[in-house]
């Protein structure tokens, strides 16, 4: 048989129940058997769960302040929202290295053999430069560049090649005028 | 009295106590952090810094309770921290900075409880803290204490999740319903029954393993 106060035990406990409503509760109470009965038992719990409370978690670790602030450091700057701020906040150190290396490959090309030699190739590497080719994936891009340069400059040089281009070049003189 | 003894109620009656360590900012006045999240807002990394130390500890007590895993729950608190950094900018003080904070704390609870369901993983039970033992107490009432620990660990996990953070913030936080409420987005009402569905279920667990013990 329903009281009508069965839901009210824990909040009337918590001081969260009206004041009307907590006074018929504390006069209901006595008389009844079973909200007495679920009272006791909601009072044991509280003091359980209160003991736990305060017993101590674990210390967060120290290494978390650092984490956290070195994070945000990243972030800082312009801490707001869009499309800028997700990706910096997913953007790795790590990812540098292939971008980097894909850039060189682009360098390469722009000043490769092919094309006219530049001045600029003689001039020193920029700092940013040079630390990029400390980086594994770079030296290893710039190894296979230089193989397939060899190759290239080395297919000129053989006598069957230099043959045909003899061969060419008497022809076109024949036909000529 | 019995009607003393029965009936505690009111504003007065001691709510579960809140930890007492540093960083436990829970009564402090909420302008000051207020003040501070409008500074944050304009990139301002010590105002964080303050934030961070003032509150870190209940962040991370909260939510090592809440994934009922020490180190969850402080890979859970950096998530917070930097979310927190993050929405500096739309942060709007119409509320207490606390409640707030547990707002977005309860967000990336709930988000990380889902996520580790979706994986199929158990949410960690293990007793997260023990009852500190008491030299008068009897070593047989110190294991007592320790199991009983160890079965509100177990009851916590495996409440519902809004039951769960209804009733860790209102138990072990010291919030008020009101304050429960704003941080899961809901009624006074509903959290009412939050709460009470959870501790009935915890004190029928507690009931039952004191009378198989």
């Amino acid at each position: 048989m329903s009281c009508g106060f069965e839901e009210d035990g824990v909040a009337y406990l918590d001081g969260e129940l009206p004041r009307e409503r907590a006074e018929a509760l504390a006069a209901h109470l006595p008389g009844c058997v079973l909200c007495t009965a679920q009272h006791a038992g909601l009072v044991r719990l509280r003091e359980q769960v209160a003991a736990l409370a305060s017993a101590p978690l674990p210390l967060p670790s120290p290494g978390l302040r650092a984490r956290v602030l070195a994070e945000v450091a990243g972030a800082n700057g312009s801490p707001g929202t869009g499309l800028w701020a997700w990706l910096r906040g997913r953007l790795q150190p790590w990812m540098l290295a292939p971008a980097l290396a894909g850039l060189a490959a682009l360098a390469w090309l722009a000043w490769s053999p092919a094309s006219p030699p530049s001045p600029s190739l003689d001039a020193p590497l920029p700092a940013w430069a040079a630390e990029a080719t400390e980086e594994p994936a770079v030296l290893e891009a710039a190894l296979v560049m230089d193989e397939l340069d060899e190759l290239r400059l080395g297919a000129l040089e053989t006598p069957e090649d230099l043959e045909v281009i003899s061969a060419l070049d008497e022809l076109e003189q024949e036909g000529r005028p | 009295m019995a009607r003393r003894t029965l009936a505690p109620s009111g504003r007065n009656f001691p709510r579960a106590p809140v930890l007492n360590v540093p960083g436990n900012a829970m009564n402090a006045p909420p302008d000051e952090d207020c003040a501070r999240m409008a500074r944050v807002a304009r990139g301002d990394t010590r105002a964080f810094a303050e934030l961070f130390d003032r509150h870190q500890a209940s962040v991370v007590r909260f939510a090592t309770r809440f994934v009922g895993d020490a180190a969850r729950g402080e890979e859970l608190a950096q998530d917070i921290f930097v979310s927190l950094f993050r929405a500096a900018p739309r942060y709007q003080p119409t509320a207490r900075f606390k409640t707030w904070l547990y707002r977005v704390a309860t967000h990336h609870c709930l988000n990380a409880r889902r996520g580790l369901a979706a994986r199929a993983s158990s949410v960690g039970s293990e007793p997260l803290a023990h009852v500190p033992a008491d030299p008068s107490h009897s070593p047989h009432a110190v294991a007592e204490g320790r199991e009983l620990a160890g079965v509100l660990s177990a009851g916590l996990a495996a409440l519902p999740e809004r039951e769960r953070a209804a009733f860790t913030l209102s138990r072990f936080e010291g919030l008020s319903y009101r304050e429960v409420a704003e941080a899961l987005e809901t009624s006074e009402s509903a959290v009412k029954s939050l709460v009470h569905r959870a501790t009935v279920a915890l004190a029928g667990r507690v009931e039952t393993h004191g009378r198989a013990a």
